[in-house]
């Protein structure tokens, strides 16, 4: 697998799965 | 094809006995790696718990190491548990993010790198050449689809709810 295509479905899904998580937990934050 | 990979090809030495040695440490860091992820079942709270006290004694810079460490080692714990350990301790929540996204990303390319530099060899000796070949050809279609999944594999999230529903 080269560099490129690991950043394309590596990294790229796990950064907006951390933003998710961070926006959900603020989130919940709010709501409590 | 990827000129690296072709190299690493050329250097590929089939050898049994260095592949009967390999298969058995193998078996042995499988059967540790399962009874470490039982382990970790065992005494979830107390794991949760220690990552919680890391994140509140060491700050960020402890939150920075954490995701680095669980991105870079596979193993049974995502950094998602840290970065909500961290909002919920009162942490910035653009900078936690932030923070983890940067420990994430080094630790998965340090993971990829050792790997694109040692991993086809380990495999190489591992597995017979038919094999070998079955499991390239597998990886060089569907591999884009394994990291993915690997990236947003809900194994944490699925921990964490079911514990709220037990």
């Amino acid at each position: 697998m080269s560099r490129r295509k690991f950043l394309i479905w590596g990294i790229i899904p796990r950064i907006i799965s951390y933003c998710t998580v961070g926006a959900l937990a603020a989130l919940g934050i709010g709501f409590l | 094809m990827n000129p690296k990979l072709d190299k690493s090809k050329r250097e590929c030495i089939h050898n049994p006995e260095l592949r009967l040695q390999l298969q058995i440490i193998d078996v042995i860091v499988a059967l540790v790696f399962i009874g470490l992820c039982i382990l970790a079942l065992a005494n979830y709270h107390a794991i949760k718990e220690a990552i919680t006290l890391e994140i509140e004694g060491y700050g960020l810079a402890g939150l920075l190491v954490m995701s680095f460490i669980l991105e870079f080692v596979p193993q049974f714990i995502n950094p998602h548990w840290g970065l909500l350990v961290a909002i919920a301790a009162g942490f910035n929540i653009y900078l936690s993010t932030l923070v983890v996204i940067i420990g994430g990303i080094i630790g998965s390319l340090v993971g990829f790198n050792v790997g694109q530099k040692y991993g086809f060899q380990f495999i190489c000796a591992i597995f017979n050449p038919k094999t070998l070949k079955k499991i390239v050809e597998g990886w060089n279609k569907y591999g884009g689809i394994f990291v993915l999944v690997s990236a947003l594999t809900p194994v944490q999230y699925g921990l964490l709810f079911s514990e709220h529903w037990a």
